[in-house]
């Protein structure tokens, strides 16, 4: 379990409590009169799935990004509660089959669910991703318009919940609820977890929580947004984010968004060309921008193509992912100018603007081949009576060959060594 | 059908079905929204972002192939955030895609090219992203270059929604997403082979191998993408049967043959099969066995389609047929159904020409071919002279006809200019066969055959059944090269001719004025040169095979009563009538003449074929419409989920029961036909082997944008 965040006044325990479930009846159930994790009305589902037959209530542990530990949370602080209102919810549409969608790692099940096993992503925050990847296992979003309703899991009336919206059922059938939303933030100290009323901003968030004027902030992860004003976001039921996350000046805003729209890559289902493509474009720019090959343009470049992604792609996580990238340009542009005009990474992250440039003094090698033979990374050119030389793309700079070397002709380069660019004799430099 | 609904788009107020796409609905009224991944046979998926639009009132964009038209929608299609998006999608997937475009075979035919011009080039400075994947061509029939797939997926919902066979599908390698085969190969991965996959493809990521597509090039696409029909001179409609042979329906099989040919069973035995010479099974293994089913279709006639055959009323017209050959009994079939009356003037004693007089009887069952003759005659007003040779063909205008068919065939076998070709003992194959019909022919013990023709083959064969003991067979070309079909060549083999191929016979030798034997030796490359055979013989190889008869096989030319001259048709050389038209029109007008006789020996089905062009192109002559086509057989529902079979591709060409050896030649008066074909369990294996090209046609063809334009703004 994570820490629990020490907010002081900020907290409200109200969905995640020790205290015992209260006593739900289904009709308690059909007042769910708010969006559920898919962002769909959950009312109107319970109400069509409480009219027909065969309804399905499928209870969604698996949309959140892989590492989140928000679903993982839930089950573990308030089990009990998740069960009580799935199993109101389930007796106030007459559910005849209960499915888990669920992580390896979590084992909560309410009694007669059948549970299955998935990898998280939250591309399956889309109903119609979710009902495919149950049906053929295949990750997929899937059509889902005014035109195409969905026809619910294998065309059946079903109503979906995540841990969020089951926590939030028991909430409401109790006495003083107000409406609060569970938040994971991230720290340079670790995670925790807290319960905030709805319209709470970010920044009190983060103060509360001691993260004070932070270098930057995102709100949710690969499909959330950086943003510059924490103060004025607030937090809503609906929001697409689990968590917020604080960066300090150990961490650099070009490696977290490489790693976010690599992160991006590797959960888009790859269906449609805009997010397909759009994330590995994304990723490959930001990739470039650490490794120092960054061009001004290529800011340009997120600019023009990420609004466009993110109006156009066909699902909710390609218009988001997009929509991240856009954000770190706009909160992080002078860092990300920094690695791509000064070749430079203030954090000290990307170890491309990092790396130790070894050089052979001509002056002191003798060409014994100590240096040769040490090298793992065969870096090291030269032959008998000519003066050696370290291959600059092949070397990673471990330093080994400079303890090798008996002359003490290996040396780092400040730029006032000069090297022969060919193989050249001992003494003819 | 829903309800009737009414949006506008683009400012143009439209009508459409409710359970429409606004894509759909835009496109039937000449408004064209860039698509790519959609596909009017597939279920859309909205993946490639390029059918977006606006709708007002709705936050975002739309994807229009996903979404269905409603009462009072308002759509923008050249919105502006819509139509950057298209650009984006667009430049997106040529990342992945090869930038030079004329070296692709699909070059000016291309989709994703087509589209990327219409919404135009941005110039957008993007890293190229290429499919690091090496051409597939190891599979049958398709080849993948998957390097240009953009991944619309339109082969994927074809192989799995629309067919149900799902032999290639996404997956994901090496982190990217591709379209791969669902298996280590197509035949492993149970690919049908329909080449659905091959039509829907917008790029040139899925084709068929250059030689498939080279012979279809030039074709319609009925043509091109149904080669059995399209080889069958009569374009009898395979599929068709052979679907209707698997659905267990033989007679409605029976009826779809004979709405093209008037004599199905008899083809069942012998035709030439030039729709398995073009089926595309050759390229999995062997061809469809496809003249088996039709004999065994044939077998199952119920005669239910004499029902729907059409007959016109009586024209008052009156055609003269010479020769009963099948074009002359064709003709007679058709132009009496046509409401003409006609007479047929036979020289020989019965009707039936090469198929009585040129094919045995051990070959062609009598009674097959007289049951289809007397179907021809029945009911129809048609007058058979037989032993009446005509001298004159354009005499018979003046003796009351208003025309004349003239099908007189290729009945005098050719003696070729060689040393000892009047020797006793000598015969020619026409005669030959003609006496082995009436019982006349007799050969010595040692027989030897030249040429290696199908006719030839025939020859060996009847020589054999009239008690030779062996029968040799000396022809120019090689042995993979023989006119003879692969399955004849088979036949001769199997009762035991010695063939001798890439021989001439430079002479006959006799001894005291009968055959001896035939000096037959080796020879290099041969040509034709002016009509002539020019080859090189090779010094040393001579050798003589002894023989007390010879009969010649190298061909037939027509049989121009008595005097050629006196005929009255403009003839050319070596006697054969001239054409002068494409149906069949000679120098004479009213006088067609059609079959072996114009075109040289060719076959039954193509002597069919062309009469019935000709008597088509007569009764326009005589007023009528000219139309003899006819639908006898049930409307047919062509399925096009045809679901998984194990191990398809490997299915082999099904053989038909023939009657052993020893005993098909020794008792061959006797024990029937010597090819029993197929029966019920041996037709259903065969049947199920057909790819079923047909299903292709029924794709809707891929439509450019500048299809569109026509009835729009």
């Amino acid at each position: 379990m994570m820490k629990t965040a020490d907010l002081r006044d900020l907290a409200a325990w109200i969905m995640l409590t020790d205290a015992p479930a209260p006593d739900l009846s289904p009709e308690s159930a059909k007042k769910a009169d708010f969006l559920n994790r898919h962002g769909q009305n959950l009312k109107k589902q319970i109400e069509d799935a409480a009219s027909r037959e065969e309804a399905v209530l499928i209870i969604d542990l698996v949309s959140e990004e892989p590492g989140s530990g928000f679903n993982a949370e839930l089950t573990e602080r308030a089990g009990e509660r998740m069960k009580a209102a799935a199993a109101a919810l389930a007796g106030a549409i007459g559910a005849e089959k209960i499915i888990v969608a669920a992580p390896e790692d979590i084992s909560w099940a309410p009694e007669g669910a059948e549970i299955v096993r998935l990898e998280c992503s939250p591309v399956l925050r889309e109903d119609s991703a979710l009902f495919h990847i149950l049906e053929t296992g295949e990750l997929r979003s899937c059509p889902l318009d005014r035109a195409f309703p969905s026809q619910g899991y294998k065309g059946l009336p079903t109503v979906t919940v995540g841990a969020e919206d089951l926590l939030r059922l028991c909430a409401m059938a109790e006495p003083g609820y107000t409406e609060t939303k569970i938040v994971i933030i991230r720290t340079g100290d670790g995670a925790s977890v807290a319960e905030v009323p709805t319209g709470t901003t970010v920044g009190e968030l983060l103060k509360a929580a001691g993260a004070d004027a932070p270098k930057g902030v995102l709100a949710g992860g690969v499909t959330g947004t950086f943003t510059r004003n924490p103060e004025s976001c607030a937090i809503g039921t609906g929001s697409m984010f689990d968590s917020v996350r604080a960066f300090g000046e150990k961490d650099c805003m070009a490696d977290q968004t490489a790693r976010l729209m690599k992160q991006a890559l590797d959960l888009s289902c790859r269906k449609c060309v805009l997010c397909r493509e759009g994330s590995w474009h994304m990723a490959e720019i930001f990739k470039g921008i650490t490794e120092g090959k960054g061009k001004k343009e290529d800011l340009d470049m997120v600019m023009d193509i990420g609004p466009l992604i993110t109006a156009g792609a066909f699902c909710s996580f390609g218009q988001n992912m997009a929509a991240c990238a856009v954000s770190s340009v706009e909160c992080n542009r002078e860092e990300l100018l920094t690695h791509i005009v000064k070749k430079k990474c203030p954090a000290g992250v990307c170890s491309a603007f990092s790396k130790k440039t070894y050089v052979i003094d001509p002056a002191k090698c003798t060409a014994c081949g100590d240096c040769i033979d040490e090298c793992d990374e065969m870096a090291i050119e030269g032959k008998r009576k000519f003066i050696h030389m370290i291959d600059q793309d092949m070397c990673t700079s471990c330093g080994k060959c400079v303890s090798a070397c008996d002359e003490e002709a290996i040396v780092v380069n400040n730029g006032s060594v000069k090297v022969p660019k060919k193989l050249t004799k001992v003494g003819k430099f | 059908m829903g309800e009737k609904v009414t949006l506008t788009i683009d400012g143009r107020v439209i009508t459409a079905d409710s359970e429409q796409t606004i894509l759909q609905a835009a496109l039937d009224h000449g408004i064209y929204i860039p698509h790519l991944c959609s596909h009017d046979n597939l279920h859309p998926t909205g993946s490639c972002r390029m059918c977006v639009v606006r709708q007002e009132g709705v936050e975002g964009l739309v994807t229009s192939c996903i979404t269905k038209c409603e009462d009072g929608m308002v759509i923008d299609t050249h919105d502006e955030t819509a139509e950057n998006v298209r650009k984006l999608s667009c430049d997106f997937m040529f990342k992945t895609h090869p930038a030079e475009c004329t070296g692709c075979p699909k070059y000016g035919k291309c989709q994703l090219a087509s589209i990327s011009q219409y919404v135009g080039d941005t110039g957008r400075k993007l890293k190229a992203n290429p499919i690091n994947v090496k051409a597939d061509t190891e599979n049958p029939i398709i080849l993948h270059e998957m390097y240009r797939c953009i991944l619309c997926g339109r082969c994927v919902r074809a192989c799995e929604e629309l067919r149900g066979v799902g032999a290639i599908k996404f997956d994901k390698v090496d982190g990217r997403l591709r379209v791969v085969v669902n298996g280590d190969s197509l035949i492993h991965a149970n690919c049908r082979f329909c080449t659905a996959c091959v039509e829907v493809c917008p790029t040139g990521s899925i084709r068929e191998h250059k030689e498939i597509m080279d012979r279809i090039e030039g074709r319609t696409r009925e043509d091109g993408y149904v080669p059995c029909r399209f080889g069958c001179p009569a374009h009898i409609d395979v599929p068709r049967y052979i679907r209707f042979i698997k659905q267990g329906n033989y007679a409605q099989a029976n009826a779809t043959v004979r709405e093209k040919v008037p004599f199905p069973h008899s083809l069942g035995y012998i035709c030439v099969h030039d729709c398995e010479s073009e089926c595309k099974h050759a390229y999995l293994n062997e061809p469809v066995s496809i003249r088996n089913l039709k004999r065994f279709a044939a077998e199952h006639d119920d005669g239910e389609w004499k029902k729907r055959a059409f007959h016109k009323p009586a024209t008052g017209k009156k055609i003269a047929v010479i020769g009963g050959g099948p074009a002359g009994l064709t003709a007679a079939y058709y132009g009496a159904k046509l409401g003409h009356s006609v007479t047929v003037f036979e020289a020989r004693e019965k009707l039936g020409g090469q198929l009585r007089y040129g094919i045995p009887s051990y070959r062609l069952p009598r009674e097959t071919l007289d049951r289809e003759i007397a179907d021809i005659l029945e009911g129809n007003d048609i007058t058979v002279k037989t032993g009446s040779e005509v001298a004159n063909a354009p005499s018979l205008l003046k003796e009351g006809f208003d025309a004349v068919f003239v099908s007189v065939g290729t009945h005098d076998g050719v003696r070729l200019p060689i040393p000892g070709n009047d020797l006793d003992g000598v015969q020619v194959n026409t005669d030959f066969l003609r006496r082995f019909e009436t019982g006349e022919a007799s050969v010595g013990k040692h027989v030897v055959i030249l040429g290696g023709g199908n006719v030839a083959v025939d020859c060996a064969g009847a020589a054999f059944r009239l008690g030779a003991e062996t029968v040799d067979m000396a022809c120019l070309e090689a042995y993979d090269a023989m006119t003879a079909t692969d399955e004849e060549r088979a036949w001769a083999e199997e009762e035991g001719v010695v063939l001798h191929n890439s021989r001439t016979f430079p002479e006959i030798q006799g001894e005291n004025g009968h055959v001896s034997g035939v000096v037959i030796q080796k020879v290099g490359n041969f040509r034709k040169e002016n009509g002539r055979m020019v080859f090189d013989k090779l010094e040393g190889t001579e050798e003589v095979l002894p023989a007390d008869t010879v009969i010649f096989a190298v061909g037939q030319r027509p049989t121009i009563p008595m005097d050629p001259e006196a005929f009255g048709l403009e003839l050319t050389h070596g006697n054969y009538i001239a054409s002068k038209g494409d149906h069949g029109e000679t120098s004479v007008e009213g006088v067609w003449a059609v079959g072996d006789a114009v075109t040289g020996t060719r076959s039954v089905i193509s002597a069919i074929a062309f009469a019935r062009e000709a008597i088509s192109a007569i009764d326009v002559y005589l007023g009528g419409d000219g139309c003899i086509e006819e639908h006898l057989a049930d409307e047919q529902v062509r399925d096009p989920h045809i679901g998984v079979i194990e191990n398809f591709g490997e299915l082999k060409r099904t053989a038909p029961r023939v009657v052993p050896v020893p005993e098909r030649v020794r008792d061959w008066q006797t024990c029937g036909p010597m090819d029993l074909g197929f029966d019920d369990t041996l037709a259903s294996c065969e049947a199920a082997r057909c790819l079923q090209c047909d299903l292709r046609c029924d794709l809707k063809p891929q439509k450019f944008w500048n299809d569109y334009t026509e009835g729009g703004v």
